[in-house]
């Protein structure tokens, strides 16, 4: 998603000490959880680029809703696209996503995320964190939006700074369609040719 | 002045309201002159790549972080004035409080250094546009400015306003000096700016699929945040408003018929 936002998120990722994992299914805790195992993997220098991006694609499997997240961002042209489409779009996204995050990891400079607080929101629960930069005074505010569905809790956003990465895809993605004549496709291309971008980029 | 700086706002305030339509739902930007946008936008982006970009970069291998961190605590005190000011229009009095603390914690040292943080008064920037905001005014539509970039009609109403309540436009009587002066502190602000960012905002680029779009939406997002003062979005809306465009999420493994309905809009 937003990379400036990106980069906060891996710092976050990377940032909590390990061994905060609990089983209680408190949101703020299930952030936590997410954020140690995050952060241990970037701090895993034994492990190959490719091995670890194929592990933060596990965990962001594990620990966020993606399909719906994908049909989210689609917003009203989910329904437009075809079968095909759809799963052609949420590998696209999903593969974007985990692509674009793990090209950051090496930007890891110790950051730690502090949870603060937790309160509801309608079906959601939001969690307030904020990044500490052990190199710099200023903090960053997250907050992730977490939803329990059956059960199964899943994180569904984060905001960074007021900027939600959510919101701010969906924007994106609307747009990108609404100039290809509302084609989906275009969007898959789009997202397919900006990955083949990045790699031989080295990105 | 503050008769001269009011009544001029005032003009301008009502030109935002006239001029602002709301949005078209589902949280997108209301952009009616989107072409012309992406012009400026496009040529904006060439001076960011041919000019901003390699000076933030030399800025911010040569110059040491600690020096660059004086230039940012000088240039935010500079704005001191406006920060005061505007917090009084929007008669946020905590806000007034925080600034003037600020500025007296910060005066000293002229600003050099940010004793106030370290105090528990961390920045907290107030433009006329978040004023407006506060006032009632709607974002109008989204421009992007030559040179200055993204913005929408309040907020372009808003940087006129503050230039004209800035008091450092009634020190002294040489006009041109004084114009320079002005120049030369949005040139260092955004060259600072940039530099600080310089890797989130060339990773922005690489990544996006439509930059325009992207940042016109983080635009969006971020005046809110900084018009709500970092406040959750329940706090000063209605409760339902919060959630926003999430009402219609559906998670992986909720009742099939539902997410086929809710999700159409």
């Amino acid at each position: 998603m937003g990379s400036i936002f990106r980069a906060f998120i891996l710092v976050l990722l990377i940032a909590m000490p390990a061994g905060q994992a609990r089983s209680a299914p408190e949101p703020g805790a299930f952030v936590e959880e997410f954020a140690g195992k995050a952060i241990s993997l970037v701090s895993d220098k034994s492990l190959a680029a490719e091995e670890r991006r194929q592990a933060f694609g596990d965990l962001v499997e594990t620990y966020f809703d993606m399909p719906a997240i994908g049909r989210f961002l689609l917003g009203r042209y989910w329904r437009v696209a075809s079968d095909a489409e759809q799963a052609a779009y949420l590998k696209a996204f999903t593969d974007n996503i985990v692509y674009t995050y793990a090209r950051r990891f090496d930007d890891y400079r110790g950051q730690k995320l502090v949870v603060d607080s937790s309160r509801e929101d309608g079906r959601f629960n939001v969690v307030s964190s904020r990044i500490v930069d052990p190199n710099s005074n200023q903090d960053y505010r997250l907050e992730w939006r977490v939803i329990d569905s059956n059960g199964a809790m899943k994180i569904v956003d984060i905001v960074i700074e007021g900027v939600s990465m959510s919101v701010t895809q969906r924007q994106e993605y609307a747009s990108v369609i609404q100039s290809n004549g509302g084609k989906v496709q275009a969007l898959i291309d789009a997202l397919t040719r900006q990955m083949a971008g990045l790699k031989s980029s080295g990105g | 002045m503050r008769r001269v700086a009011i009544g001029t706002s005032l003009a301008l305030f009502m030109l935002a309201g006239c001029a602002s339509q709301g949005e078209q739902g589902d949280g997108a930007v209301y952009d009616p002159i989107e072409p012309a946008n992406r012009l400026v936008f496009a040529m904006n982006d060439a001076v960011d790549t041919m000019v901003l970009q390699p000076t933030a970069y030399v800025y911010k291998e040569v110059i040491p972080a600690p020096i660059r961190e004086v230039v940012r605590n000088f240039l935010d005190w500079l704005s001191s004035p406006l920060y005061i000011a505007n917090s009084a229009l929007q008669g946020d009095l905590e806000g007034l409080e925080h600034n003037a603390s600020r500025f007296v914690a910060n005066s000293p040292m002229f600003g050099l250094v940010d004793n106030a943080t370290g105090l528990g008064l961390e920045r907290r920037p107030e433009d006329f546009g978040q004023t407006l905001a506060v006032w009632g005014a709607d974002d109008g539509p989204y421009l992007v400015l030559p040179l200055i970039g993204p913005s929408n009609l309040r907020d372009t109403t808003g940087l006129v306003a503050d230039y004209f309540m800035d008091p450092i436009n009634y020190i002294g009587g040489d006009e041109d000096a004084r114009f320079r002066y002005q120049i030369a502190r949005k040139v260092v602000g955004a060259v600072d700016f940039r530099a600080q960012n310089f890797a989130h905002i060339n990773d922005l680029k690489a990544t996006s699929v439509d930059y325009y779009a992207r940042v016109r939406t983080i635009y969006k997002q971020r005046r809110e945040a900084l018009i709500r003062n970092n406040t959750p979005a329940s706090a000063s809306a209605s409760g339902a408003e919060s959630s926003g465009e999430f009402e219609e999420f559906q998670p992986t493994n909720a009742p099939i018929e539902q997410s086929g309905k809710r999700s159409s809009d």
